[in-house]
């Protein structure tokens, strides 16, 4: 009987251990489901405990492995095939990890202390007890710290990753040499340089994909906080043309009476009094024809409207063939750095302050040139031209996002200073023209 | 500059004046042999003289004729002929896409604005000259826009045009400074191709009249500039 309940108890502590561990890996709260998991469950504690009766330990235990990994696999939400990998991954992990507390219970613990049964028993506590404290943690810890932590996490996970690949290195090197080039060693070792070679790779196109999709969710959020705002302006426009209207009726009574009066400069003033009142109150809208061009442009040239001149020609199809992403990473990026230029120029009170926005459309390419009043930078190198802001952890990345974006559409942009000037051209093929590739 | 012909259509005759003033103002900077301004409040007045008009300004609202509408029968009646629409609508900005708008002017009409409109509308447009050749020993005149490539041969050219081909006693090199060069281009030693009948361009091959040309590897650089820039400004 006391077999039997410490066979259960591993078996509890188990699938504890891997319900927690997929939680925490796939930041998902712990919970049932798939409510054919609770039958599962009371159907296995029945099996595992008259199976306990009769077999040795060892096997007992790894039906508990079994059952837990089972139970784990039919508890997920994902497809079949992505089920089988997380288990396998999640499996190989906790088993290692369970490797690593055995190894140092055994190292620093007396051997005969306890029965092994009672050994694993303590064992799977231990790690089960452990995990739900980082789970609880985990639970518990606010935005701002989940922020710091996070940022701390990726720094730790890839140094992580480092250590792995040279362990994987170093084991496999030690384990070629010792087996003196013979032997199914000899293989192992050789397998464990080539999976260290693999993962390396890994490793490196792992950090650009998740620096390139961060990238792709702060543009996208941008995009999105840009179109917002237009919208909203277009509502507060629509509001005061309303409320002009209304008033309309009013002001041509009283133009009419001055003119049935004959005071002719009186309503002159009036019209002239007019026409200021209604053109400094409504919001300047810069229009080409498409929504997400003219969506960054009113949002970034409404912050220097009154100091600088300001020109935005061209006509652009809505159906320009060219990503909204492509799009907004490239002109919101030369457009913010060409205002942001000009802020500067404005906080040295310099005047005389000029930006130009042009767009091309032909056939097969688009053209967006934006020119701006700038500073001589000595230090300009075209694209490769790293920022001048302070704080150069945020800031710099604006040239490579542009670049890496036309280089994906096959694109060309070109960055010049010339006299007082700085002019960035950016030219996207179109897609359904788009075959060329440079 | 020889003769040119500016059109002007709004339905207030007081837009119409005072733009039609504006034009002048900008055109006493540039010499012509002949000018001309008509001016007009009626769309379908300026429709009957259409085929003379180079430049035409045009508005969007008008009773007798919607702008769009009238832009699309300019389009129909003077393909060349370059509309700068001059309206108050800025939320018809998207229409004018459809009539190929050159420009899209608001009012109250800006100077500079107005000027840079009309300096750029009057830029050439390549591939008007016209050049000699022979076929079965009769002399032709061909459009440089109407030639789709030229091959070299020992001592003479050989040029297509459609599914038309003429000869002409000159070596390529020597026809090549001849030639508008932003229409034109030497994509290898053999071939000189026109921008305007390439079809499609993929990699380093072109293709122009349903055959393929390899662009030679030290040309396809400075090819793609000068392919970008005819698509952007001329096509």
């Amino acid at each position: 009987m006391g077999k039997i309940i410490l066979v259960e108890l591993i078996f509890c502590f188990e699938i504890v251990k891997y319900y927690i561990v997929y939680a925490l890996c796939s930041k998902q709260k712990v919970g049932i489901k798939n409510k054919k998991v609770i039958y599962i469950l009371s159907i296995m504690l029945g099996m595992i405990g008259l199976v306990a009766k009769s077999m040795p330990f060892d096997g007992a235990y790894a039906l508990t492995l079994f059952g837990a990994i089972t139970l784990m696999f039919l508890n997920m939400e994902h497809k079949i095939s992505n089920r089988i990998w997380n288990s396998f991954i999640i499996m190989m992990s906790v088993t290692a990890l369970d490797s690593i507390f055995y190894n140092i219970y055994t190292k620093y613990v007396s051997k005969d202390l306890f029965s092994v049964e009672f050994d694993y028993l303590i064992l799977d506590g231990f790690f089960a007890l452990l995990l739900v404290g980082a789970y609880i943690c985990r639970l518990g810890i606010n935005n701002y710290l989940r922020g710091l932590i996070s940022r701390r996490l990726h720094f730790f996970l890839k140094i992580t990753s480092i250590i792995v690949d040279a362990c994987l290195c170093l084991g496999g090197t030690h384990i070629i040499r010792t087996s003196n080039g013979e032997g199914f060693y000899f293989v192992f070792g050789i397998i464990m340089l080539l999976s260290a070679a693999f993962l390396g790779a890994q490793i490196v196109g792992m950090i650009d994909l998740n620096s390139r999709l961060n990238e792709g969710i702060n543009q996208e959020r941008l995009l999105r906080e840009i179109q917002k705002e237009h919208y909203q302006s277009l509502i507060r426009k629509d509001k005061e043309i309303r409320k002009y209207r209304h008033d309309m009726l009013n002001h041509f009574m009283v133009i009419e009476s001055y003119i049935e009066k004959g005071k002719m400069d009186s309503a002159k003033d009036y019209l002239n009094e007019l026409k200021g009142a209604v053109l400094a109150t409504t919001q300047k809208k810069y229009c080409v024809g498409h929504d997400v061009i003219d969506a960054i442009s009113c949002y970034y040239l409404s912050e220097i409207e009154e100091f600088a001149r300001i020109t935005v020609r061209g006509v652009v199809s809505e159906n320009i063939g060219i990503s909204e992403m492509c799009l907004c990473t490239v002109y919101s990026n030369l457009l913010k750095n060409a205002v942001e230029e000009l802020l500067r120029l404005k906080e040295q009170d310099i005047k005389n302050l000029d930006l130009f926005v042009e767009f091309k459309m032909g056939k097969r390419y688009f053209e967006i040139k934006i020119k701006n009043t700038a500073h001589h930078n000595t230090g300009f190198e075209g694209m490769n031209t790293l920022t001048s802001k302070l704080d150069v952890g945020n800031h710099g990345i604006g040239l490579s996002s542009i670049m890496y974006a036309i280089q994906k559409e096959n694109g060309a942009i070109t960055l010049n200073q010339d006299g007082g000037f700085v002019l960035a051209d950016a030219v996207i093929p179109i897609r359904e023209a788009k075959t060329m590739a440079i | 500059m020889g003769k040119i012909c500016i059109g002007i259509c709004d339905d207030q005759s007081e837009i119409v004046e005072e733009l039609g003033e504006l034009v002048k103002k900008v055109l006493e900077e540039i010499p012509f042999n002949e000018l001309r301004i008509l001016k007009s409040t009626s769309p379908l007045k300026i429709l009957r003289e259409i085929k003379n008009i180079d430049i035409l300004f045009l508005d969007m609202d008008m009773p007798e004729m919607d702008g769009i509408k009238a832009g699309k029968e300019v389009m129909l009646e003077n393909p060349a002929c370059k509309i700068i629409i001059a309206t108050a609508r800025e939320d018809r900005v998207k229409e004018a896409f459809f009539i190929s708008a050159f420009r899209f002017i608001t009012k109250p009409f800006k100077y500079e604005e107005l000027k840079e409109a009309v300096i750029t509308a009057l830029e050439e447009t390549p591939g008007d000259n016209e050049i000699e050749a022979f076929r079965e020993r009769v002399s032709f005149n061909l459009k440089e826009r109407d030639i789709s490539m030229i091959r070299a041969y020992n001592g003479y050219v050989e040029i297509m045009v459609g599914d038309n081909v003429f000869r002409k006693d000159i070596s390529l090199n020597a026809l090549e400074e001849q030639l508008d060069d932003r229409i034109f281009f030497r994509i290898n030693r053999q071939y000189l191709v026109n921008f305007r009948h390439i079809s499609s361009y993929k990699k380093n091959k072109v293709v122009v009249n349903n055959k393929t040309f390899v662009i030679s590897v030290r040309r396809h650089k400075e090819f793609f500039k000068k392919y970008m820039e005819y698509d952007l400004r001329y096509s």
